[in-house]
């Protein structure tokens, strides 16, 4: 070989080498197989500590680990009387929602272009305070968590900038707050689940993801022993689907959705039958459903019915409920026919039944009371912005909420959002909301932050859990509290607070709580209910009710799934692997049914379908399940995120945006429709 | 039936499916605890990686007949384990007092034999090169090495939690082998709120899973393949007992597994 000839082949040789994959493959794997791997994460190791706090997700009494200053997990508290140290799947993402990729880092401004861009804290602080300035009057301000006695600095804000409009997001507290309103009751709904031994829940998914869900399941624990031995409360549960709640109940009763209110008719016609207690609201409108027609109308069988009757007239501390999946309020109807059968059945304000939880006088001078704020509808209101019957604010303070994901486009958020010259998200992670919003400032998390939970809705009695910072602000976050709090101080406002723990102190004072102790150990207060203050209630709302609406002849039911967060949250890091191939499959929402239903509308298993409603069409995938009512599709919530992390992106599509909201006649609260139809892809 | 070794010390769970709701706060505090990487995308289960996994079951009956139960699945740690018989480098053994099932994953060659042996699907092949985004690793737990793609997991009942207890009693001069039920308890059993996870020491008769162990409606998973499973179930409901094994129409459940196979001699 000549010399020229060799340089060729060696050359050729060299970029063949370089250029095949074969060597690097070669590296790659040598490196896997000898396990010098350096791209796991080393571990660090630091001084352990245990700090009692809890969960601002769902109110879950928290022992947060933190070693060497990270935040590593969040568990149960044990000590913790309210809970007994249960934990939900939500409050144990809480280290890693605290870290993960859609922190809110920066404060970010929206561009002319409609692009973000991170500006510093001081930049921030003089558009909020221009623009605060500017809408004198005419603000609104729209806020996630109603538990919170931060509300009291919130809505004190609102009102001293003159403006009233202070809205919580809709749920089902709202429209419970209003039937117990109007039926007389004072202060707040309870429901003492603890002392109950029997309780039939419909459409509540109570040991999942409604009310004081930790508390709910630890009251579940003691009343169901693991030992064999006799359960010591029944649990019934009414609804499409044979859920979490119904898969450890003593029985399901089969309700379409959508016949909620017909199925308590029915009940409470089956009650008064025999009853000393005559009412003409009562005979007049359960007269048309006796437990045949009624259950007829709602899919179960009037046996079934039958039985929940006489469960409950054999119980000695009976309680009946309503709800829904998250954000899904079937208006105060529903409510209105549960206090009724609570009043039959001779439980308001007794141990283990329906009670009126004393209401708590506000903090601070110009805030508004939590029954008060409940009352204001937030559907309305944007309904109202959007075709121009009220209006548009000057500005909208959002804070930690996401009504751009979690309500339905005839919500008309979105054409709200556009008459609204300036929006201020407030937001730990960046959501939907965020990006249709001018300004979006980065707040503490849960963990990082005094707050508190103050009687959240499900509760039995007055209770109060103190959460405080398990660690400094992460990022560029700081607490709304106290970003409010300096913000009217700037304006020349006097909220009657200097600060956030001063104003959680105001709290315990006003219970009679020593807030060093639950400072410290994290417990929860809990008032006894020995001393009810009665309320009168009167049934003659129900004079006026309308008779219920028939069911739509296919119905959509929409549900949760605990694990996979919420809208303000996103799908936590490690939920994924909770969600169920019967919830998400194939990058498609999954919508089970049962058989018959599928044999019906032409459908197999595993095939692909769409489900249609007024909104749109929805790619599914057809999953059979038999724990479903007949001509009745279930598809989960929580997926289709558009914003948020790689955890909560390209999973599915939104149902929350093809469901249909109407307004309840009379109350104009928010009805979440269930007709929808299923077709073939 | 013999055992594949003889332990003082048994550690060993009694799940009761009567009060399991489903929910997943112990699969979420699993991967917590044990550095499990999360996943982008899990809805390819044959892809995705659980210590601990909640099955939904069914009675297989049409509606309105239909009922519906969940079971949370963590590793047996079988008595009688079939993937240490066939793990060729020994990455996989039982040999600790507390019978537990170790899996060294800086052994393990990931040829997944154990896998294939498994049979409750306990084992997991590691797909993808773990991953925790952004600041996200800064909870990580210092307790559990986080393990790279290309071997085998599985649930180890949180054995560092049991070196803890084992260390904090010979710390206060104590005997290691015999920790009170509370000193030694998995992620998991901490985390459910219905308290359906009872965790303890199956021959300890101070350890509450003694007892429940010998309830009438307690059953394993497969249990006459022979693999003597430390994970037991209950529940009242006879379809469900019925699922845990293959049951011939006349067997009763409920029965040891000693008495049934006598009887079918």
């Amino acid at each position: 070989m000549q010399r020229r000839g060799f340089l060729k082949f060696a050359l050729g040789g060299t970029v063949g080498l370089v250029a095949s994959p074969a060597i690097w493959t070669t590296l790659y794997d040598l490196a896997y197989w000898t396990q010098n791997w350096g791209w796991i994460p080393r571990l660090q190791n630091g001084e352990d500590q245990s700090v009692a706090t809890v969960s601002k997700l769902d109110g879950t009494p928290l022992k947060v680990r933190v070693n060497g200053g990270r935040v590593i997990r969040a568990s149960g508290n044990k000590e913790n009387e309210f809970s007994k140290g249960g934990l939900t799947p939500l409050a144990a993402s809480e280290a890693q929602l605290l870290y993960c990729e859609s922190r809110v880092k920066r404060p970010l401004k929206r561009g002319p272009d409609g692009g973000y861009a991170y500006i510093d804290w001081s930049e921030a602080e003089r558009i909020l305070k221009e623009k605060t300035k500017d809408a004198q009057g005419s603000l609104a301000f729209l806020t996630a968590d109603a538990s919170s006695s931060l509300n009291d600095v919130y809505s004190a804000f609102t009102a001293e900038n003159g403006s009233q409009d202070f809205f919580f997001m809709p749920s089902d507290e709202q429209a419970a707050n209003h039937a117990w309103r109007a039926m007389g009751g004072m202060g707040k709904i309870g429901y003492d689940i603890a002392n109950s031994d029997c309780i039939l829940s419909v459409g509540a998914n109570f040991l999942d993801s409604w009310g004081t869900v930790a508390h709910n399941r630890a009251v579940f624990d003691e009343t169901h022993p693991t030992d064999g031995s006799e359960a010591g409360q029944a649990i019934y549960y009414a609804g499409a689907m044979q859920n979490n709640t119904a898969a450890v109940a003593d029985a399901w009763i089969p309700v379409k959705p959508g016949t909620e209110e017909i199925f308590l008719l029915g009940i409470l016609g089956e009650l008064a039958k025999n009853s000393l207690l005559v009412d003409p609201a009562i005979s007049g409108l359960s007269a048309q459903y006796s437990p045949e027609a009624a259950a007829k109308a709602c899919g179960c069988t009037a046996k079934q019915l039958e039985n929940v009757v006489s469960a409950l007239k054999n119980a000695s501390r009976p309680l009946v409920f309503a709800g829904t999946a998250e954000g899904q309020s079937l208006g105060s109807g529903v409510h209105m026919l549960a206090i009724a059968i609570n009043y039959m059945l001779g439980r308001i304000n007794q141990d283990g039944g329906l009670v009126n939880l004393p209401e708590q006088a506000p903090l601070l001078p110009s805030a508004q009371s939590t029954a008060d704020i409940l009352e204001r509808n937030f559907i309305a209101f944007c309904r109202q912005v959007a075709d121009g019957s009220l209006a548009a604010p000057k500005l909208l303070f959002i804070n930690d909420a996401n009504p751009v994901y979690a309500l339905s486009p005839n919500a008309k958020v979105q054409e709200c959002f556009a008459k609204i010259a300036y929006k201020i998200c407030f937001a730990a992670h960046w959501s939907e909301t965020c990006a249709e919003c001018d300004l979006v400032l980065p707040i503490a998390h849960g963990l990082e932050r005094f707050d508190d939970v103050f009687t959240p809705y499900g509760s039995g009695s007055i209770n109060w859990t103190l959460a405080k910072p398990v660690t400094e602000p992460h990022y560029q976050a700081r607490p709304l509290g106290e970003l409010i709090i300096a913000l009217a101080d700037e304006l020349g406002l006097d909220l009657g607070v200097s600060d956030i723990p001063s104003l959680l102190e105001m709290r315990a004072n006003a219970l009679g709580a020593d807030f060093q102790e639950y400072l410290e150990s994290g417990a929860t207060y809990q008032e006894a209910n020995s001393a009810f203050t009665l309320p009168v209630i009167s049934l003659m709302p129900l004079l006026t009710k309308k008779a219920p609406a028939k069911a739509p002849e296919f119905a959509l039911h929409v549900y949760t799934n605990a694990a996979a967060g919420n809208p303000s949250t996103g799908i936590p890091p490690y939920a994924n692997r909770a969600i169920a191939d019967y919830q998400l499959q194939e990058g498609l929402c999954v919508a089970q049914m049962n058989k018959a239903t599928a044999e019906k509308l032409g459908l197999a298993d595993k095939t692909k379908a769409f489900v249609e409603t007024q909104n749109g069409r929805m790619p599914v995938l057809v999953k059979l399940y038999e724990g479903i009512m007949p001509d009745t599709a279930a598809v989960m919530a929580g997926l289709g995120h558009t914003e948020f992390d790689r955890f909560s992106v390209n999973k599915g599509n939104n149902i929350l945006q093809y469901t249909q909201i109407d307004m309840e006649a009379g109350s104009d609260l928010p009805v979440w429709s269930g007709a929808a139809k299923v077709v073939k892809g | 039936m013999a055992h594949f070794k003889d332990f003082t010390v048994r550690y060993g769970m009694v799940i009761d499916l009567d009060k399991c709701t489903g929910c997943g706060a112990c699969m979420m505090s699993c991967q917590a605890e044990n550095n499990v990487a999360p996943q982008e995308d899990a809805s390819n289960k044959l892809r995705a990686l659980n210590w601990l996994k909640v099955y939904r079951l069914s009675n297989g009956k049409e509606y309105p007949e239909h009922e519906t139960v969940f079971l949370p699945r963590p590793c047996m740690q079988c008595g009688n384990p079939s993937c240490v018989t066939v793990c060729p480098v020994v990455a996989t053994d039982k040999n600790e007092e507390g019978g537990i099932v170790s899996q060294v994953t800086p052994r393990c060659i990931g040829c997944r034999y154990c896998m294939a042996s498994c049979p409750y699907h306990a084992r997991y092949f590691n797909w993808f090169d773990p991953y925790w985004p952004g600041d996200l690793k800064e909870a990580l737990s210092p307790d559990v090495s986080t393990r790279p793609r290309g071997v085998v997991e599985k649930c180890s009942f949180c054995h560092h939690r049991f070196m803890k207890a084992k260390d904090k009693a010979i710390a206060n001069g104590e005997d290691p082998l015999m920790l009170p039920e509370e000193a030694y308890q998995t992620a998991c059993t901490e985390a459910c709120p219905n308290g359906a996870i009872v965790f303890g020491d199956l021959n300890n008769p101070e350890h509450r899973v003694y007892e429940l162990k010998q309830s009438p409606y307690a059953f394993r998973l497969l249990e006459r393949l022979g693999t003597d499973p430390q994970v037991y179930y209950l529940s009242k409901r006879e379809w469900v007992r019925r699922l845990g094994d293959n049951y011939l129409e006349q067997e009763e459940t409920g029965k040891p597994l000693q008495t049934l196979l006598n009887n079918s001699h």
